[in-house]
C-alpha cells in the first residue's frame, strides 16, 4: 500500500530544513494521501547514513521506490519540479 | 523490258544506246564476250529508262537518235548516274558534236565505222577513267575525314585541357606539378595567387628562380619523395608570399610515375591553413582562458546532468565539498528542484561541519546534452554572522525588555522580579531562578527573588540562607560560575546548596552577581534536565546574571543617592540657616561700622550742644548777653540738627526690611552722595585715628537714575566703599564715578589701594571667602554681585596688585515712560 517511499536528508533543525520538510509534506499530502512513506534524516544525528547514501548536500530528497530511483535537491518548493521528479502528474 | 536491271557483282555494266539494231547487237556481243554487263538501249527514251532502273558504270551512246540526239541526254544520264563514263559513237562526226563532247568530260569520241578493238580499248579506257576518278573521289574522302576526326581531337584535347584547369584552379588548395628538376611544369591559379605571381611567370620556371630562399629545402623533400616514390603528406611549411606576407601551408608531395613506372616528376599539393591555426590557437586560448576562468572561480561550480549525475567539477568545488574529484564525479547529486535559480542549501561534508551554501542554476549545453551549471558559493561566514546579529538582536530586545522592566520598577524586589521575568525567554531550559544578596557582614544570604514553574521546589522570597563558604565566595568575587550537579543525595551537596533546590530539579548553577568588582550575591538557576546548563543557555544565564548584578547595583547606588541626598537637603538647610545667620551678622557689621561712625558724628553733633548748653547754664552773663546768646544757640541748633540728620541718615539705613523687595527710580549720584555721607565716619573718622588719610573724589553726572531697591544698592555702594577703605591701610585715594552710556549707567569705586592677588581676584565674589579673617563674614562682595545681578547689572574688576582696585557696575538705565507718572512707591 506504500507506494512511495521518500528519505528526505535535511542538516539540523534549520528553517531551511524545516521549510523543505514541510514543502514536501504538503505535496505529499495532496499528490500521494496514503499511499506515501516520508523519512527525515538529520545527517548531523546520522552522519554515517548520509555518507553511505552519498548525500552530497541538503536538503536532498531520494525517491526510492517506486523505481526509477531518483535524487534532487533544493528547498523542494517548486511544486511541479518536485512531481517531475517523483515521475508524478499533478492531480487535478 | 531489259531483264538485266541488278549489276552483278564485280560484272561492269554497260548501257549501250544505238538506234540501229545491228550495231546493239554488235556491242551486246563484243562487249559480253569481254565479261561486261550490256543493256541495250534503241532510243534516248530508252536510254533514261534503263539508266533510271539500275547502275551503269559506262554508257556507249549513239549521238543520232531517233528521239533526239545523244549529246543531249548527257546531262539527263548524269542526274541518274552520277559517275557514269560516257563514250559518245557516231557516224556523223561533227565540230560541233566533238566540242560539245570535250565540253561533257566524255570518256571517247568514236566515230563509225569502227573496229571491235577500238570499242574495247576506249570501253576499258573509260571503266579505267572511272575506276581511277571513284578511287581517287574515295582517296579525297578518307582524307578529308581523316582531318575531320583530328579537328575532333584537336578540340577534345584543348577542351580537356580548360576543364583540367578549370578543376585544378577550382581546387581549394594550391597545386603544382615539377618535373624531377624542381621545374615547375603547371600550376593552379590558387598557386600563382599564393606566390603572388601570374601562371605565365610560375610555368617553366626552376624554384631557384622564383623561390631562391626556400628552393633548396623544397627540391631536398621533392627528392626524398622523387626517389622513394612514395608520397609524403601533411608537411607543415612557411610561405613567404611575393606581398612578403607569411603563410603557414599543409602540403602533401605525390610522386607521379609514367606507364614504365619512372618518376617522372611530383605534384604538390598544398593548402593555406594560416586561418586555421590562427582559429586553432584563438581556440586554444580560448579553451585556456575557459579553463583558467572554472579553475579559479572562487565559486564551487558543478555540472550535473538530467538525472543529477555529476559531470564536472572544479577545484573550488572538491574544496567546497571536502572530498576527492573521483569521489564526486559520476556520483549523484541530485538534480536541483528549486523555483526560480538560486536556493540555499547546506553542504554536507565527511569529518567536517555542514557548509551553508548559495546555489545558482543555469541551464547549459554540455558536450551534446542540456544539463545544469551549479554555481555554489559558501556562505557559512554570513550566514553565522547573521544567526549571531540575530541572536545579539534577539538578546538585545530581552535585555530592552528587562531594561525596560528596570526602569519601571520601584524597588529592588520589583527590578529582581522585572529581570527574573524574562528567565523563560533567555534561558529556556530553566524550571527555576532564584537571584540572593549577601550580606557578609551579618552572614547570611538572602532571597531577593524567585522565577519558578511549579511552586515550592526552593527557598522563597525573604527566606534568608547561611552564606556559601568562604572559599566559594572568593570563586564568585573572581567571577566564577559554579554547576550544581543536583541528581545525588541532597546531603552530599555542599551545605550551601542543599537546600536551595528539591523536587526533580536535575541540575542548576549558580553565577556570581558582581558589580565593580563587589560580590552582591549569586542566580541560581535550575533544570530539569540532567545534563546542566550549557552552551548559549549559559551565555544567557550569565548576561542575565549581568544585568541583574548591574541592577541591584544600581539599586544600591541609587538608595546610598538617595539617603546622601537627604543628607545634602539636611547640610543644605543647616547651610542656609548659618548663611542667614551671617547675612544678619554682615548687616550688623556694617551697621556696627555705621553706628561707630553715628556715635562719632554724634557725639561730634552733642559736643557743641553739651558745651554750649554747659556755656549758656555755668555763664549767667552770656545767657542775659543777647548777642552771645543768640550765638550760641544758633550753633547748638546747628549741631543738634546735624544730629537729627544723622538719626535719619541712620534710619534711613535701617529702613525696614519690608520695603527691600520694592523698586523705584534710584538717582545714582544722589545715592552714591549719601553713602559717602554715611560711611564718612569709616573714611574719616575712624581712618585718620588710624593715622591714615583718605581723600575722595568724586566725578558724577546728576543724570543716571536706575530702577532698583534703593536700600539693596546703597548696602552694595557702602559695602565697595568700606572694601575699599579697608584696602588702603596706609591711606589713598577713593574715587567714586558715575557715566551714563548707551542705556547703561556706569557705577565705579575704585581705590588706590593693595589690590588683588590674581586667585583672589578669582574667587572674591564668592560668598563665604573673605580676605578679612575674623574682621570680615565673607558676605560682602557675594552680596554685592547677587544684587547686581537681580538689578540685571554686571560687575567687571580692574585690579593689580600695589596699584589698587576699580569696581565697575553697570546697571540699565531707567527712563521715565512718556508722559508717565513714576512707578508708585510700594
Amino acid at each position: 500500500m506504500d507506494e512511495y517511499v521518500l528519505k528526505l536528508y535535511v542538516t539540523g533543525r534549520t528553517p531551511r530544513s524545516e521549510r523543505a520538510i514541510n514543502s514536501l509534506r504538503g505535496i505529499c499530502e495532496t499528490e500521494l494521501a496514503g499511499r506515501y512513506v516520508l523519512v527525515v534524516v538529520d545527517v548531523l544525528e546520522q552522519p554515517a547514513l548520509a555518507e553511505d547514501e552519498r548525500i552530497l548536500a541538503t536538503p536532498t530528497l531520494v525517491k526510492e521506490l517506486p523505481p526509477p530511483l531518483r535524487r534532487m535537491i533544493g528547498d523542494l518548493s517548486d511544486k511541479e519540479k518536485v512531481l517531475l521528479g517523483l515521475d508524478l502528474q499533478p492531480r487535478d | 523490258m531489259n531483264s538485266t536491271t541488278a549489276t552483278e557483282e564485280g560484272r561492269p555494266r554497260i548501257l549501250a544506246v544505238d538506234d540501229d539494231g545491228t550495231v546493239r547487237s554488235i556491242l551486246t556481243r563484243i562487249l559480253s564476250r569481254q565479261g561486261y554487263e550490256v543493256v541495250p538501249a534503241a532510243t534516248a527514251g530508252d536510254a533514261l529508262e534503263r539508266a533510271a532502273e539500275g547502275t551503269f558504270e559506262l554508257v556507249v551512246l549513239d549521238i543520232m537518235l531517233p528521239d533526239g540526239k545523244g549529246t543531249e541526254i548527257i546531262g539527263p544520264l548524269r542526274e541518274l548516274q552520277p559517275d557514269i563514263e560516257i563514250i559518245l559513237f557516231t557516224g556523223h562526226a561533227s565540230l560541233d558534236s566533238a566540242m560539245q563532247a570535250v565540253r561533257e568530260h566524255v570518256s571517247a569520241y568514236i566515230t563509225k565505222p569502227v573496229c571491235c578493238d577500238e570499242i574495247l580499248a576506249a570501253v576499258r579506257s573509260g571503266l579505267e577513267k572511272r575506276r581511277l576518278v571513284l578511287e581517287n573521289r574515295r582517296l579525297v574522302e578518307a582524307l578529308q575525314e581523316e582531318l575531320a576526326s583530328r579537328r575532333r581531337v584537336d578540340t577534345r584535347l584543348r577542351e580537356a585541357t580548360v576543364e583540367q584547369q578549370v578543376i585544378l584552379d577550382s581546387v581549394p588548395a594550391m597545386v603544382w606539378y615539377k618535373d624531377t628538376e624542381n621545374r615547375i611544369l603547371r600550376v593552379n591559379r590558387a598557386a600563382a595567387e599564393g606566390a603572388g605571381l601570374a601562371l605565365e611567370e610560375i610555368e617553366g620556371k626552376t624554384c631557384e628562380e622564383l623561390f631562391p630562399d626556400e628552393a633548396e629545402g623544397y627540391y631536398r623533400e621533392d627528392m626524398a619523395v622523387i626517389q622513394s616514390g612514395e608520397a609524403k603528406l601533411g608537411i607543415i611549411e612557411k610561405l613567404q608570399t611575393a606581398q612578403g606576407e607569411k603563410r603557414w601551408l599543409r602540403t602533401d608531395k605525390i610522386p607521379h610515375a609514367d606507364e614504365n613506372g619512372q618518376i617522372t616528376g611530383l605534384v604538390v599539393f598544398s593548402v593555406d591553413i594560416t586561418a586555421q591555426l590562427h582559429a586553432e590557437k584563438a581556440k586554444r586560448t580560448a579553451e585556456a582562458n575557459y579553463q583558467n576562468l572554472i579553475s579559479s572561480s572562487p565559486d564551487a561550480i558543478v555540472v550535473v546532468d538530467r538525472s543529477g549525475l555529476v559531470l564536472f567539477v572544479n577545484p573550488a568545488a572538491v574544496t567546497l565539498f571536502g572530498r576527492r574529484p573521483e569521489d564526486l564525479l559520476h556520483r549523484t547529486f541530485g538534480y536541483p528542484c528549486i523555483p526560480g535559480t538560486r536556493t540555499e542549501i547546506d553542504i554536507v561534508r565527511p569529518g567536517r561541519d555542514a557548509a551553508a551554501a548559495e546555489m545558482h542554476v543555469t541551464e547549459v549545453t554540455w558536450g551534446e546534452e542540456i544539463c545544469w551549471l551549479l554555481s555554489i558559493c559558501d556562505v557559512t561566514a554570513r550566514v553565522q554572522a547573521q544567526e549571531a546579529l540575530q541572536r545579539s538582536a534577539e538578546r538585545l530586545q530581552v535585555l530592552r525588555d528587562v531594561d525596560r522592566g528596570i526602569l519601571g520598577a520601584q524597588s529592588l524586589d520589583a527590578l529582581v522580579e522585572a529581570v527574573l521575568h524574562h528567565v523563560p525567554r533567555l534561558v529556556p531550559c530553566a524550571s527555576r531562578a532564584c537571584a540572593m544578596r549577601f550580606d557578609v557582614e551579618a552572614g547570611v544570604a538572602t532571597v531577593i527573588g524567585v522565577f519558578e514553574t511549579q511552586k515550592g521546589r526552593g527557598p522563597a522570597a525573604g527566606e534568608a540562607l547561611p552564606l556559601p563558604p568562604s572559599g566559594e565566595l572568593e570563586l564568585f568575587r573572581q567571577g566564577q560560575a559554579r554547576s550544581i550537579c543536583l541528581t545525588g543525595e541532597a546531603e552530599h551537596r555542599p551545605a550551601f546548596y542543599a537546600e536551595l533546590a528539591r523536587g526533580g530539579l536535575r541540575s542548576g548553577l549558580t553565577l556570581p552577581l558582581r558589580a565593580e568588582g563587589e560580590l552582591l550575591g549569586v542566580l541560581n538557576v535550575f533544570a530539569d534536565r540532567p545534563d546542566g546548563i550549557a552552551g548559549e543557555d549559559l551565555d544567557m544565564a550569565r548576561e542575565l546574571a549581568e544585568v541583574l548584578a548591574l541592577s541591584i547595583h544600581q539599586v544600591v547606588l541609587h538608595e546610598q543617592v538617595t539617603s546622601h541626598a537627604a543628607e545634602l537637603e539636611k547640610a543644605l538647610f543647616e547651610i542656609e540657616t548659618m548663611q542667614k545667620q551671617l547675612v544678619a551678622g554682615e548687616r550688623l557689621r556694617a551697621l556696627g561700622n555705621m553706628a561707630g561712625g553715628v556715635a562719632h558724628e554724634f557725639n561730634n553733633s552733642l559736643g557743641p550742644v553739651v558745651g554750649f548748653t554747659d556755656m549758656l547754664l555755668k555763664r549767667p552773663d552770656m545767657a542775659n548777653d543777647a548777642v552771645k546768646r543768640s550765638q550760641l544757640l544758633s550753633h547748638i541748633y546747628t549741631a543738634a540738627t546735624d544730629a537729627v540728620e544723622t538719626v535719619k541718615r541712620l534710619r534711613e539705613f535701617y529702613r525696614s526690611r519690608e520695603r527691600e523687595d520694592t523698586v523705584e527710580p534710584v538717582s545714582v549720584s544722589d545715592l552714591i552722595k549719601e553713602t559717602i555721607s554715611l560711611t564718612s565716619p569709616k573714611w574719616a573718622g575712624e581712618a585718620e585715628q588710624e593715622g591714615r588719610r583718605v581723600h575722595i573724589e568724586t566725578s558724577l553726572e546728576d543724570g543716571p537714575v536706575v530702577l532698583g531697591n534703593p536700600i539693596e544698592l546703597r548696602q552694595v555702594l557702602t559695602n565697595l566703599i568700606l572694601n575699599a577703605v579697608d584696602a588702603m591701610p596706609l591711606g589713598g585715594t577713593l574715587t567714586l564715578r558715575t557715566r551714563c552710556e548707551d542705556g547703561t549707567v556706569l557705577v565705579e569705586v575704585a581705590d588706590t589701594g593693595t589690590g588683588m592677588t590674581p586667585e583672589v581676584r578669582e574667587r572674591c565674589l564668592e560668598p563665604f571667602f573673605t580676605t578679612k579673617h575674623e574682621r570680615g563674614s565673607g558676605l560682602g562682595l557675594g552680596m554685592v554681585y547677587g544684587t547686581v545681578q537681580r538689578h540685571g547689572g554686571t560687575i567687571d574688576i580692574e585690579t593689580e596688585e600695589g596699584r589698587g582696585t576699580a569696581f565697575c557696575i553697570q546697571l540699565p538705565e531707567w527712563t521715565p515712560p512718556p508722559g508717565g507718572d513714576l512707578p508708585a512707591q510700594g
